[in-house]
């Protein structure tokens, strides 16, 4: 059995250092392994996200992470990445990265994602060149989570994550006003998810959303934004070889 | 023929107009100290109603005090939780 902890939106500055420390300190009894969904700080800043490594720092749990919108605030993505990473911390953009679990392998591949809405009522790649940038951004985003999702596969891992900060579905964003739906997620992450296979996918970004939800293939899909699961993380126990998605269909009926 | 016009002078100017204000606090709020996107800002009868989860305390009353601030004379009340640090008690067992 895996099991994941995860949270997001922990939204953290000067005032909240030291705040999850004491929750972070206990994972290693009760986790193999930390995913961190973005919206780690408030504005993007170094400052701010020197605060967020220092709670991480050497948990004793390997600590993957995604940045979220917020962490691109200030126009310093790589930056505030480079301080996550003196820390330990993994962080994903259009690629993967594979642990071993008790000798089962673990394989996270993470975007941060981006909007555009949900299957039917969503914006495209239409009109204004900004429009289009819109949705070629998120466009981009999936096609890296399906490549790096495929790649884990290649990899040979039994377990694989999908880890976002955008939402791929809407079941989860339910509780969110539904005008805002488009800039909350976007249908193409959760068809990236279906077509390489998964077998859970991590999300944050709705703060107002509910923590369970589904893709089309099958595959569960958990906000785990820390207003939405109102703990210092969540935790999900998996057991390997149990894998959704359209990616696991094509598989069995080989 | 020239009626002066005295219909501008009438209109509830933005400044005034709760639901201008409204969506003022809103973006005041991300863009100002807290970054808050998340707080959900609603005009109940003759009041506004400021709700969400926030960090810290610190977060809470900055949003109260920029909600005071922009909505004027407007009656404010807030509702907000500040996010619960604890670890969970139970895991999800995913079948």
């Amino acid at each position: 059995m895996i099991r994941i902890a995860a949270v997001g939106d922990i939204h953290m500055g000067p005032d909240s250092k030291g705040v999850l420390r004491p929750a972070f300190e206990t994972l290693p009894d009760c986790a193999d392994l930390l995913l961190l969904a973005g919206d780690l700080t408030r504005h993007g800043t170094p400052e701010e996200m020197r605060v967020v490594a220092e709670e991480v720092a050497d948990l004793r749990v390997p600590v993957i992470a995604v940045l979220g919108n917020h962490d691109h605030q200030d126009e310093r993505p790589e930056e505030v990445t480079a301080v996550l990473r003196d820390a330990g911390v993994t962080v994903l953009e259009g690629e993967g990265t594979v642990l071993e679990v008790n000798g089962t392998r673990v394989g996270v591949a993470g975007t941060k994602g981006f909007g555009g809405g949900f299957a039917g009522r969503s914006g495209g790649e239409f009109g204004e060149p900004i429009m289009k940038e819109f949705i070629r951004y998120t466009r981009r985003c999936a096609d890296g989570l399906r490549a790096s999702l495929e790649e884990l596969d290649r990899r040979g891992c039994a377990v694989r994550i999908a880890l976002t900060h955008f939402s791929p579905v809407p079941d989860t964003l339910a509780g969110e006003p539904l005008e805002i739906y488009p800039f909350l997620g976007s249908y193409l992450l959760a068809e990236a998810v279906d077509a390489a296979g998964a077998d859970l996918a991590v999300h944050g970004h709705a703060h107002a959303g509910t923590e369970h939800g589904i893709t089309s293939g099958g595959v569960r899909v958990r906000n785990v934004a820390q207003p939405v699961i109102r703990r210092a993380f969540a935790v999900y126990h998996l057991e390997p070889g149990a894998e959704r998605g359209a990616g696991a269909l094509a598989e069995a009926s080989r | 023929m020239t009626e002066p016009d005295t219909s501008r002078g009438n209109r509830t100017s933005g400044a005034d107009n709760t639901e201008y204000r409204i969506a003022h606090l809103q973006e005041r709020l991300v863009r100002e100290e807290v970054a808050e996107l998340g707080m959900r800002i609603e005009s109940r009868g003759g009041t506004v109603v400021v709700s969400g989860t926030v960090p810290t305390a610190e977060c809470r009353d900055t949003v109260v005090r920029v909600a005071e601030e922009e909505m004027g004379g407007t009656p404010v009340r807030t509702d907000i939780v500040v996010a619960d640090p604890t670890a969970p008690d139970r895991p999800e067992e995913l079948a």
